[in-house]
């Protein structure tokens, strides 16, 4: 394991592995997308407008779970002083704060028909919007500091200390009073949901999720190639002589 | 017969469609530059 952890391996690893990960991504939203509109039935209170539950709720499990990816990788930074980890971390924010957005933007419209408003500053829907701040927040300081090593060690303490939002974003329905539905798929006494949404659901949720690893793996990858440019042009900045980096180290 | 709330639920799936296809595409662009750079720089450090 701590083999592939080096920059070279996981270039190497991860150009072989990136076509076959797409392809299983893609064809697992084909199956969610297809099970999402042509079998689960609507639902007998809001109808079709459930349709919206299958990016949803999926946006939001990858919402918390790029966030989850980030602590580990930042933990990677601050105890390991892994360059890989510090790579894993900066590509993740965007990835987050994208899912996040397409949660929260999907929350909306679907709060409009069923709730009568796009927004409610309730514990759960403010949670998910702290989340994103944070996301841009990280975005901002990566992009703020020059050189990597410092950026990855100041947004590893700002992803530590945000980490508190991840509970307080899951169990929101559970500690206040919201006009968001309580959990009713990952909690005590197992789903509320009647298998013929739950399973589509539930496919749309793997989708995603290996969506967000196909592009993190990918986005990694960049990260990598970013600061083998830096570094060489630093070399040549300072007139060292060339080092033994080709090409073909960085592409598969 | 017309779906309630068609609007809302094709808007979801444009909005999730869009965003997603610009990240992969700013994802993509991004990477090919960071190639032709590497590649650029490899070309003069060469000897």
């Amino acid at each position: 394991m701590i083999a592939y952890a080096n920059p070279a391996n996981f270039m190497r690893l991860s150009g072989r592995l990136l076509p076959w990960l797409a392809a299983v991504t893609g064809l697992i939203l084909a199956v969610g997308l297809y099970l999402a509109f042509f079998v689960a039935p609507p639902d007998y209170q809001q109808g079709e407008t459930v349709r919206i539950m299958f990016i949803h709720v999926p946006a939001a499990w990858v919402a918390s779970f790029s966030y989850i990816t980030m602590t580990g990788a930042a933990l990677g930074t601050l105890v390991w002083r892994h360059p890989l980890a510090d790579a894993a971390q900066k590509a993740a924010a965007p990835l987050g704060a994208v899912f996040t957005f397409i949660c929260l933007v999907t929350g909306s419209l679907w709060g409009k028909p069923m709730w009568g408003t796009y927004w409610v500053w309730d514990a759960r829907l403010t949670s998910v919007l702290v989340l994103f701040l944070i996301y841009l927040g990280l975005i901002g300081l990566w992009q703020a500091i020059d050189e990597p090593g410092r950026a990855a060690r100041a947004a590893a303490i700002l992803t530590l200390v945000g980490v508190i939002n991840i509970p307080i974003v899951k169990f929101s329905v559970d500690w206040w009073n919201t006009l968001h539905q309580p959990a009713s798929v990952f909690r005590m006494g197992g789903p509320t949901m009647d298998p013929s949404m739950l399973w589509p659901l539930l496919i749309m949720a793997v989708g995603f999720t290996l969506l967000f690893v196909t592009l993190h793996t990918y986005a990694i990858r960049t990260e990598i190639l970013r600061r083998r440019a830096r570094r060489l042009m630093l070399n040549a900045a300072a007139g060292e002589p060339a080092t033994q980096f080709t090409i073909m180290e960085a592409t598969p | 017969m017309a779906v309630p709330h068609i609007g809302f639920i094709l808007a979801a799936y444009a909005l999730t469609l869009l965003v997603l296809g610009g990240t992969i595409l700013a994802l993509v662009y991004d990477q090919r530059t960071q190639k032709k750079l590497l590649a650029r720089l490899s070309r003069n450090e060469q000897p």
